[in-house]
């Protein structure tokens, strides 16, 4: 090499050793984030492979994180030895999930034939053994919304259901299929226990394990969203460095070339 | 109302993939035609159609309710029609395919499976008829 040649590389060797530096240090600095988001990229790209929305996030700090707590609405019923709670929108029967219903749930009882349960927009018929028969509402003809629920008479097996509706009372005789305005004489309405008296704890496991999804923590996660504004501000910064990554790169690249 | 019991629960089951959530099922008839509101999960939330059965073969079915937030076009007529005189093979399948709809794979699932289920309580209501006569 001649002295002319040498001394050129030299020089350019020092004009670029800042660049080759701060894309050493940019690369390893944004190393682990690119990680991040090449993996939740992978998992985003096949969420219903992978089921991440059916997939629900049972850790605690996670949940407690993301503002996930019991809902204001808890109600219970004890009939006989089974347990119907309302948690949110969420229905159980003994352990069982039946249909969400919103409205709250006002009572319920238990015949040979049926289990009730009576919501203000809404009544659950079920067998004995807690199976769904049908869920009446406003499309199924039941006078909506009801305000309490309770029987013609004081023994359970004996008594006719009755709703009252706007002060109204209504009653079934064809198996929950129409209802018809009564004069009611006798009504005794059938009320909720309180959550002490039901084994919370399966419920409220139950409702926390079902709020939190797989497929939003991933997102988050892609998004940076996890740490709030700052990991949005984050994952902005290593954007950023990727792109000056790859102009850094190429223009180190191509000086290296010409140097050839 | 017809009541999904005993076969007729095992028959539903084999169609849904699952027990049917519900053990009765309204329905309205007129001679031997009789209409079906069911349900069923898309994806995540319950799609509503109505159905039009007579003599054994989907006449009309309409969906009165979809609340997905992916899937809509098989709201629309082009889909739907293809259902038109559909009728239910003895291994309770339909007996000609439906055109899927990419994007709408669970939604046409789910009506697919409501367009039998219908089809099948429909050869119930027809068979209790002829049994109790």
């Amino acid at each position: 090499m001649s002295k002319r040649k040498h001394k050129h590389v030299v020089r350019n060797k020092g004009r670029l050793l800042p660049f080759i530096k701060l894309h050493r240090w940019a690369g390893l600095s944004s190393f682990l984030l690119l990680v991040l988001v090449s993996i939740t990229g992978i998992m985003l790209n096949h969420t219903e492979e992978l089921d991440l929305d059916e997939h629900y996030i049972n850790t605690q700090w996670l949940q407690t994180w993301y503002g996930i707590k019991m809902p204001e609405q808890q109600n219970y019923l004890k009939i006989e030895d089974d347990y119907f709670a309302q948690v949110g929108k969420q229905l159980y029967f003994n352990q069982t999930r039946l249909p969400d219903e919103d409205s709250p749930l006002l009572g319920g009882y238990k015949t040979d034939q049926f289990t009730i349960i009576g919501l203000k927009n809404a009544l659950y018929l079920l067998t004995p053994d807690g199976e769904l028969i049908e869920k009446l509402d406003a499309e199924k003809n039941l006078p909506v919304p009801v305000s309490r629920i309770g029987l013609s008479d004081k023994k359970l097996n004996a008594g006719q259901l009755i709703l009252e509706v706007d002060n109204k009372y209504y009653i079934s005789r064809d198996e929950f299929l129409t209802w018809t305005e009564i004069q009611a004489k006798e009504f005794y309405p059938l009320m909720l226990d309180s959550p002490v008296a039901a084994d919370t704890t399966f419920y409220r496991k139950a409702y926390l394990g079902n709020e939190l999804t797989l497929e939003r923590v991933v997102l988050d996660l892609h998004s940076g969203r996890l740490l709030g504004s700052f990991g949005v501000l984050l994952m902005d910064i290593a954007a950023i460095v990727l792109l000056m990554l790859g102009v850094s790169g190429t223009w180190i690249w191509s000086h290296r070339l010409r140097r050839k | 109302m017809l009541w999904i019991l005993g076969d007729i629960k095992k028959g539903a089951t084999s169609i849904l993939g699952e027990k049917p959530a519900q053990l009765r099922v309204r329905y309205w008839r007129k001679k031997q035609q009789t209409a079906w509101i069911l349900e069923e999960v898309g994806k995540e939330k319950l799609i509503t159609v109505g159905l039009l059965v007579e003599n054994n073969q989907l006449h009309q079915i309409k969906v009165l309710a979809f609340r997905e937030s992916r899937g809509w076009e098989v709201k629309e007529p082009f889909f739907l029609e293809q259902f038109f005189q559909i009728q239910l093979t003895p291994e309770l399948q339909l007996d000609h395919s439906i055109d899927g709809i990419s994007g709408a794979t669970l939604s046409v699932r789910a009506l697919k499976k409501l367009a039998r289920l219908a089809l099948y309580y429909h050869m119930q209501i027809i068979t209790q008829d002829y049994s109790s006569r």
